[in-house]
């Protein structure tokens, strides 16, 4: 299951940024009381900002809530997070988040 | 927990000097049992939890219930548990119960959920880690894992969370999450690591920009329909 999604950046800084959003990177809903899903990036993105400028990058991602409704251009958010697991393939990352370790 | 060793003290003192005495009253191999059980015990004063629980599950439902009726006499009591005068040895070890619980209770609601210091600048690894929290009475369980979570919530003003991501985590793997609790129950958070997530930080990462406030996040869209604008998924 594939879910698209939109980040808005801007650079503060006078030089080019490069920004790298890791593999599993997550990305999660700002209210999850709604039952929709979070996300973990699919592989991993690199770019790069230009100068105080202001671009969107679209990225994509896999479900990591199995019961929770894909998300329909609802606002998120950047957690410090990324989904480390051995497999990013859906049904093996449902698998291992539905089972965590102790 | 003075009051509850105290009482445990007492029970174990009534069936040294009073239950022995009866114990004609108990079939052979159940009084030979009892003996036992109290003879255990003095091994074992009750100074600790463990020991102190051990006496009120044994007056409650063990080889001591055969006595569950009796009651302490005045003069094993001291002024400040004459209150329990009337209350029987099984009363008495439900009471003691109760303040356990309430004890056991009070020390894991004192935590609340932190990453590991420094993780914004060096690299840490995350370890697979649970908590049973209380859910208080007249409280939902997303409402518990919220205000443990909440440190996550923190960053929010820069566009950086956590919070919601870990509660619909460990939401999803309970029953009845939106349902208020009548009474005072238990719910066990886990750790990211637990899920298989670690820190995201690191040289270039975007949240290490923005944490640094290189980079500031405009706005994030989740399930955005690109097939409306020009498909190109690293528009920058």
């Amino acid at each position: 299951m594939n879910i698209e999604v939109s980040i808005t950046l801007k650079n503060n800084r006078g030089e080019v940024v490069t920004i790298r959003l890791p593999a599993g990177f997550i990305i999660e809903q700002a209210q999850t009381e709604y039952g929709v899903q979070n996300v973990a990036l699919d592989k991993e993105y690199e770019f790069k900002l230009p100068p105080h400028s202001q671009s969107s990058v679209t990225v994509n991602g896999r479900c990591l809530n199995r019961k929770r409704d894909l998300p329909v251009a609802t606002p998120g958010r950047i957690t410090p997070f990324r989904y480390a697991g051995t497999s990013l393939d859906q049904t093996d990352l449902w698998q291992a988040v539905s089972t965590p370790k102790k | 927990m003075q009051q509850a060793q105290y009482l445990a003290h007492l029970i174990l003192r009534w069936h040294q000097e009073f239950g022995k005495k009866r114990i004609h009253q108990l079939p052979p191999d159940i009084a030979q049992r009892y003996l036992a059980k109290i003879t255990y015990f003095q091994a074992h004063q009750p100074s600790a939890s463990k020991t102190i629980r051990e006496i009120a599950d044994e007056q409650i439902k063990g080889v001591f219930e055969h006595f569950y009726n009796e009651k302490l006499p005045s003069l094993l009591l001291d002024q400040s548990s004459q209150n329990i005068a009337n209350e029987s040895l099984g009363n008495i070890a439900h009471l003691i119960r109760q303040w356990l619980r309430e004890e056991e209770l009070s020390q894991k609601t004192s935590h609340i959920f932190s990453l590991p210091k420094g993780w914004q600048e060096r690299i840490v690894w995350l370890y697979p880690s649970s908590i049973n929290l209380l859910q208080k009475q007249g409280e939902t369980k997303r409402q518990t894992l919220s205000t443990y979570f909440a440190p996550l919530a923190d960053m929010k003003d820069v566009g950086v969370g956590g919070k919601e991501l870990m509660v619909s985590m460990n939401e999803d793997l309970l029953d009845g999450r939106d349902n208020v609790s009548n009474e005072d129950a238990i719910v066990t958070a886990y750790g990211p690591a637990s899920f298989d997530f670690q820190l995201a930080t690191g040289e270039d990462s975007l949240v290490t920009h923005v944490l640094r406030g290189d980079i500031s996040i405009i706005q994030v869209i989740l399930g955005y329909d690109s097939s409306n604008i020009e498909s190109y998924k690293q528009e920058v």
